[in-house]
């Protein structure tokens, strides 16, 4: 009798412990897919950029700097190799780009380039894509540390050694931009 | 959010079984009064009807709906924007799966999510939701519908305005056929005739009662906190509730034109209904909600959500899962945006346009508070939030420091 109860108890240990182990590796998997959404979107911005130097060359001549750190603040971020090098690059990129938009405003002739829209609709979805994918990427985190913190996942998340993942925090105050404010 | 899930997928469940009950008696009732004893095979002919109707709904119910709402699918060449809106609301959602696009030529503004899960689903937009709208305002729609579909919302929905329209149909016809085509015949009809008309009439009557009953449980089911809870996950995936105020306002003011050529049956699941139907939470209510939630100190959760809807409303709301409301407020920021076009115009407004703004907000009794950082914020007469205002642009309390 005394034998059955334990081997209950054993057993319901047992499932109980697979249960939360299975919860943490689909929190965990959870957190590895949203990375990779965002570095799909990274390399799609890096792809986009060329076309984009390309069509506007023609016509923004006298503001050659501007395209320049464009196309360099591109390759940095396409040769960076630490996971902190490369959140810094692609934070230039951002406002080489921005930029670019802001200078592209007194052309209207480039404006008026269908490709040149194409490409700038492209961009602004792909730069929304990345904000969101970090959004959904730091949401998932704290589900999963939440998780991997409280009692009694916090148990078997030291039994099988799940780490927490880190956040990725905007390096760089000036991104968010903040709406409806005047500089007088 | 996945007690949510489970919810909508329960109550599919016991919608297909009470049907599959309510059928079978209907059946049994029928056959009963033609020849005692065939109670049985009423049974039989009803559970098939009922078998086959949900068959329909469930694996053909998207393609129903939208087809009677005139809907055909957009391909990416056809509208790159929206797929690229559509892209972003899927990753912000963590959806995973691209629903299927479909376009209404419509001048109604309005927008609705079917299918039966994530991997079949389908958003529809209407023209004139696309001409009405910017792109921050019709990400906010998306978001909404995404929420629909990540709720399995969809599911349920589709389920019960499929077999709704369904048995109003069939009760048209059996009605129609008994009093038209029934009658005509009676004269000449010997015993047996007069009893399958008897069982017409029965079943016909039965589906009369039963029908609009149906009906009536899809405006019940279409509850308003469906829509309330998919208002606030469209401001949690944005993180921009005053963009989906924003558009509600727009479309609210909108629906006196021209009315969309949607089913009975599927107004419901529209982003705002007619104002005929009340499935829908008023629409100021909503909008109210969203205001608060925007101006609340810029952070967003569920359970800010739940504060604005207890101020606005003056209930608490019981809809959302205890596991919403623990989730931890996220900032509501607003992204640099590159798109040059509108949005950069309503946000730096420069020269000639910034002087005419002032003039116009001075005349209007704005009042123009200064912040350390060296931004002046301007803000309307008695404005609710005004205490706990804090600068846009260094996030500092402007008023109580």
């Amino acid at each position: 009798m005394a034998g059955l109860i334990v081997a209950g108890i054993v057993a319901l240990l047992l499932i109980l412990t697979i249960g939360l182990y299975n919860g943490l590796v689909r929190e965990r998997n959870g957190v590895q897919n949203a990375w990779n959404q965002i570095d799909v979107q990274l390399k799609r911005r890096h792809d986009l950029i060329p076309n984009l130097v390309e069509t506007a060359k023609g016509y923004v001549k006298h503001e050659r700097e501007v395209l320049e750190g464009v196309t360099v603040a591109r390759n940095q971020a396409v040769n960076a190799h630490s996971r902190s090098g490369q959140i810094q690059a692609e934070a230039q990129l951002g406002s080489a780009l921005a930029n670019l938009f802001a200078v592209a405003e007194a052309y209207p002739q480039l404006r008026a380039n269908e490709n040149f829209l194409k490409l700038q609709e492209e961009l602004t979805s792909t730069e929304n894509k990345i904000a969101f994918a970090r959004q959904y990427y730091n949401d998932s985190v704290m589900t999963f540390n939440n998780k991997r913190q409280e009692f009694p996942g916090v148990l078997v998340a030291g039994l099988f050694n799940f780490k927490e993942e880190p956040y990725w925090k905007l390096p760089d105050v000036e991104q968010r931009e903040a709406p409806q404010v005047s500089f007088n | 959010m996945f007690e949510l899930v489970r919810r909508n997928r329960n109550r599919s469940f016991w919608l297909v079984t009470v049907m599959g009950l309510l059928l079978a008696a209907t059946g049994f009732g029928a056959f009963e009064l033609m020849a005692p004893g065939a109670g049985g095979i009423g049974i039989g002919v009803a559970l098939c009807l009922g078998v086959g109707m949900f068959l329909v709904s469930f694996y053909a119910g998207n393609s129903v709906l939208l087809a009677a709402a005139g809907a055909h699918e957009l391909n990416r060449d056809a509208a790159p924007q929206l797929y690229n809106i559509v892209e972003e609301m899927v990753i912000a959602s963590g959806l995973g799966q691209m629903p299927k696009l479909y376009l209404i030529e419509s001048n109604a503004a309005n927008a609705f999510a079917t299918g039966r899960n994530p991997e079949v689903a389908a958003v529809a937009v209407t023209e004139g939701l696309l001409n009405l709208l910017n792109r921050d305002q019709l990400q906010a729609v998306i978001a909404h519908e995404l929420a629909h579909v990540k709720n399995r919302d969809i599911l349920y929905m589709t389920l019960l305005a499929v077999m709704a329209g369904a048995i109003g149909l069939l009760a048209e016809l059996i009605s129609r056929y008994f009093f038209y085509g029934g009658g005509r015949k009676s004269r000449s009809s010997n015993t047996s005739n007069g009893q399958a008309q008897l069982i017409l009439a029965v079943v016909g009557i039965a589906l009369l009662i039963v029908g609009p009953l149906v009906a009536r449980l899809v405006f019940f089911a279409a509850s308003r906190t469906r829509e309330y809870l998919a208002d606030a996950q469209s401001a949690i995936f944005t993180r921009n509730p005053e963009a989906l105020a924003q558009a509600l306002e727009k479309i609210s003011g909108n629906l006196s034109g021209a009315r969309l050529p949607v089913p009975k049956v599927a107004q419901p699941m529209l982003i705002v209904g007619a104002a005929l139907f009340e499935t829908h939470p008023p629409i100021d209510k909503r909008i109210g909600i969203l205001r608060a939630l925007a101006g609340g100190g810029g952070e967003l959760s569920y359970a800010r959500y739940a504060q604005a809807f207890a101020r606005t409303l003056g209930k608490s709301p019981r809809f959302l899962p205890t596991s919403a409301l623990s989730e931890r407020a996220v900032p509501c920021v607003t992204r640099p945006t590159l798109s040059a076009a509108d949005s950069a115009a309503q946000v730096r407004p420069t020269g000639l346009r910034r002087e005419a703004l002032n003039a116009v907000k001075r005349a209007a009794g704005y009042e123009v508070l200064a912040c350390r950082c060296g931004a002046t914020i301007k803000i309307p007469q008695s404005y609710p939030g005004r205490d706990t205002l804090r600068c846009l642009a260094c996030g500092q309390n402007l008023v109580n420091r």
